[in-house]
């Protein structure tokens, strides 16, 4: 093992997508001394991924949103020190501050300790994906990955594709592929998008939105792509790679389509494993994820730690931004803008709305074949984890993973952790509680750390 | 959190029960009037702990024709069961009482290895204790001596053996001892599957059943457990509950001094096989035994049917402080890369800590408490649960059917504390 780098900051910054940027960028300016870390090579997260050569190329860029502010947060990112390419694999308090453990580098990596006064947690989100029959076959993508794709590199995940689950991002996925050229065959909302009827006030402040939804709807409408409300994905068929899908309502109606490549996204999970190992308090939110509770200033319950973007909550891109500002106020004592923080509430009360309508079905579980993969890194079936409940007494997550190892490979449970989780609910007949969810979430490492790494840690622990 | 919110008592059940106490051991132990029953269900034994000692208990109660019915403030194997290696040793005994418990329960783990299925992964893989030093080795040359005479297979293996027993060993380790009669076992899944068993011969399974009592008739034996959930009646508690042993001892008036020992544990990415046997470095033995409060890491590395490698094994009393100490961590790490330098660059997928229910004097309090009747202790087995649950289970039971007892069980007796413990 080389060396150890070592560095103090004021502020550690983990994730530099929007509301990472926005936050380092604004303590930054209120005099701190900042990193901000990211675990790939550039800044931007996935909602701004994005090839270098296309920076300052507007016309390369037509599938980004708020690409202005990107390069303006980006601009000013010049007086924070920005740690690309650093994995952080752990979190942890200490008597002053917080001490923040790292990978740098893809292949040698090297072991990172940073420490910090405070530390925001802006880790965003990853997809979630409720299993269907055949939902491992290639070609079954989840859709905020295919978006990264095509915003990163350009690269369309079929010819003829067909898009489903439930959220706003179906339709802003579709959108990107019909403008590059891909025949979208249908586009399966399990939500019924009419009740956004019944909150006419959760669009008010919000023109912007309302005209980019109301410019999505058109262009399914111009390229005659159904928008099928209340119909979720059963099966996916195919030997070698999906070559169909099967979509049902709730009563049973079914429709097929001929694709070669399904996206699916049933909303997002937050990446809360970092905080959750600090114990901050935290609730469920109207989508069911657990996420971490915070003030007006982006506070939570453990002093110096801070949380912006989705895990506070998710709400899109636009009100991460905001929550980062806010953060990087409140770490250098700076009022917070009182239009700011109206238009934060703005966000969040539509976030709500849209977590009320945009339902995962939920009964996934029912029509889920025994047969079926649940967990793909242990390669654990629904069958599996449903005799575990039934013959070993099995009611939660925790006793399920122990018993059938879902959830103990690579991933650590990060992708089927609520798939598992609602499969067990399902089975035992027992609701899980918060405090299941909790611990589910918490991991240690947050990613896998070579023993020669910890191993420094021994010689390293009392430093400070 | 959860674990500490348990040592609160929860509200006290008004539930007002009537008894009824069926049973083989009616005629024999029976003092108390009976009640008449109305519809309460009521068992000849309570079982406090769903984990590896409790569902040993339950199974072996349940086959003795005993009615069971098996409490767990949690889910079925919450807590130290779920937090350890599924170690069964005799290299780390020395000749004495748990000695004997220890190779007893071996062999009731053969035995369980015909009848429990094979996703249990009952492994005789053996252990190995090496050491770098040449004082090291005579230390344990020496140990290996004294346990020969009493039923311990012990073999001295030099270099070039090690080299066959295990190759990627560091070429620092001068020799060993081996011992065959180490095995594993998946301790989660052999925990739930014996309280199948126990379920398929009639006992009652009830987790997330929180003991705040017992209900005591006029002679002052146990005639039920009062939970969260009301009152369960039945003529015997069997305190399996671990690390929180000595709380269930004191709520049922039999008070034992059963601390919690903390321990972490390595997982690391599946492996093409790289790590045959449970292998141990010198100290670990010394560590099991010792008495210091501080922190003692001594290396224990294995691998699993799945293929990642396990790495052990730290020691610490710092009460139940779940907080993850990185420098343990690191020292683990250290030690294990110091065995295997192949383990340098596997990456480590998880860690997991656990408390280990100790006693003073090391060994666990296994019989019927003489200022209870009714109560039997099941618990303080420090890091050897997995291993000595049958023979615990059988020692229970023939105490509470008034059977001899396989091995004479004084040793473990919770009259040992004296009348204050």
């Amino acid at each position: 093992m080389g060396e150890v780098e070592r560095a103090t900051y004021d502020v550690v910054v983990i994730g530099a997508g929007p509301s990472g940027m926005a936050s380092a960028v604004e303590a930054a300016a209120g005099g701190l001394r900042v990193a901000l870390l990211d675990q790939f090579a550039r800044v931007g997260g996935s909602y701004w991924r994005h090839n270098p050569e296309h920076l300052d190329d507007l016309a390369a860029v037509p599938l980004h949103h708020d690409w202005a502010t990107f390069r303006r947060l980006r601009t000013r990112l010049q007086t924070v020190d920005v740690r690309t390419e650093h994995t952080v694999w752990a979190l942890e308090r200490r008597e002053l501050g917080f001490r923040v453990r790292a990978l740098r580098g893809e292949v040698e990596r090297a072991a990172v300790v940073l420490d910090a006064t405070s530390v925001v947690v802006a880790t965003g989100t990853h997809d979630r994906v409720e299993p269907f029959e055949g939902w491992t076959l290639p070609g079954v993508l989840g859709a905020g990955g295919a978006q990264a794709l095509l915003k990163g590199s350009l690269v369309a995940p079929g010819d003829r594709v067909a898009l489903g689950g439930t959220g706003p991002l179906l339709l802003v996925v579709a959108d990107g592929l019909l403008r590059s050229g891909v025949d979208v065959v249908a586009v399966a909302e399990s939500g019924h998008p009419t009740k956004y009827g019944l909150h006419p006030t959760a669009w008010s402040g919000l023109a912007s939105r309302s005209r980019e939804a109301a410019a999505y709807v058109a262009t399914l409408a111009q390229h005659r792509v159904p928008y099928l409300a209340g119909w979720g994905i059963r099966a996916a068929h195919g030997t070698d790679r999906v070559d169909g899908v099967t979509l049902a309502t709730r009563r049973g109606r079914t429709k097929s389509y001929d694709v070669d490549a399904l996206l699916v996204s049933h909303g997002f999970t937050p990446q809360l494993e970092l905080l959750l190992a600090l114990e901050p308090e935290t609730r469920v939110d109207g989508d069911g994820s657990v996420v971490v509770i915070v003030d007006d200033q982006q506070r939570t319950s453990v002093p110096g730690l801070l949380a912006t973007g989705e895990v506070t909550g998710v709400g899109g891109a636009s009100l991460a931004i905001l929550e980062g500002y806010a953060a990087g106020r409140a770490l250098t004592d700076r009022p917070v803008d009182p239009a700011v923080l109206r238009r934060i509430s703005v966000h969040r009360r539509f976030a709500r709305t849209m977590h009320a309508v945009h339902v995962a079905r939920g009964d996934w579980v029912r029509d889920l074949p025994d047969h079926e993969l649940v967990c793909r890194c242990e390669e654990v079936t629904a069958g599996e984890v449903r005799t575990a409940c039934r013959d070993l007494g099995v009611d939660d997550v925790r006793g399920a993973k122990l018993m059938t190892r879902a959830g103990m490979g690579l991933c650590q449970g990060r992708m089927c952790g609520r798939a598992v989780t609602d499969l067990v609910a399902e089975t035992s007949r027992r609701e899980p509680d918060v405090a299941d969810s909790v611990r589910a979430g918490a991991r240690l490492p947050a990613t896998p750390v070579p023993l020669s790494v910890l191993a420094t840690e021994d010689l390293t622990g009392d430093a400070t | 959190m959860s674990l500490v919110l348990w040592l609160l008592p929860g509200p006290r059940s008004s539930h007002s029960t009537s008894y009824i106490c069926p049973g083989a051991w009616r005629a024999r132990t029976w003092q108390g009037p009976p009640v008449a029953s109305v519809g309460a269900p009521a068992y000849d034994v309570v079982v406090v702990g769903a984990g590896i000692v409790g569902a040993s208990c339950a199974h072996r109660l349940a086959e003795a024709g005993l009615s069971v019915c098996i409490v767990d403030r949690g889910p079925v194997v919450s807590g130290t069961t779920g937090a350890g290696e599924g170690n069964i040793l005799v290299s780390d005994k020395e000749p004495g009482p748990e000695l004997d418990l220890a190779l007893l329960s071996a062999r009731l783990w053969h035995e369980l290895a015909g009848t429990l299925p094979d996703a249990v992964e009952i492994d005789a893989k053996g252990g190995i204790i090496v050491t770098s030093s040449e004082a090291g080795l005579a230390v344990l040359v020496a140990a290996a001596e004294r346990q020969r005479g009493h039923g311990i297979v012990a073999d001295v293996v030099d270099r070039e053996q090690l080299a066959d027993l295990e190759p990627h060993l560091s070429p620092v380790v001068l020799g060993g001892v081996s011992y065959p009669q180490d095995m594993q076992v998946q301790p989660m899944l052999a925990a739930a599957h014996l309280l199948r068993a126990a379920r398929a011969l009639g006992a009652d399974v009830k987790p997330r059943t929180r003991m705040v009592g017992v209900e005591r008739a006029r002679d002052g034996a146990v005639r039920g457990v009062v939970t969260d959930a009301g009152t369960i009646a039945c003529r015997h508690l069997v305190n399996a509950a671990g690390t929180w042993g000595g709380e269930v001892a004191s709520l049922a008036g039999g008070p034992v001094p059963v601390l919690p020992r903390r321990g972490f544990i390595l997982v690391t990415e599946p492996l093409p096989p790289t790590v045959h046997h449970k292998v141990y470095g010198a100290d670990y033995v010394a560590n099991v035994a010792s008495d210091s409060a501080g922190l003692e890491t001594s290396p224990v590395v294995e691998s699993t049917r799945a293929g990642t490698v396990l790495i052990g094994a730290s020691r610490e009393r710092v009460g139940f402080d779940r907080t993850t100490s990185y420098d343990v961590l690191g020292r683990l790490a250290a030690q294990a890369i110091a065995l295997f330098p192949v383990l340098a660059g596997v990456r480590v997928q998880r860690t997991y800590g656990g408390f280990r229910p100790y006693c003073p004097d090391h060994l666990p309090v296994i019989g019927p408490d003489p200022r209870v009747d009714g109560l039997v202790h099941a618990c303080g087995h420090e890091g050897a649960g997995i291993g000595l649950a049958p023979a615990t289970a059988l020692l229970v039971t023939q105490a509470i059917t008034g059977e001899a007892t396989t091995i004479p069980i004084g040793a473990f007796s919770p009259s040992r504390f004296g009348e204050a413990a």
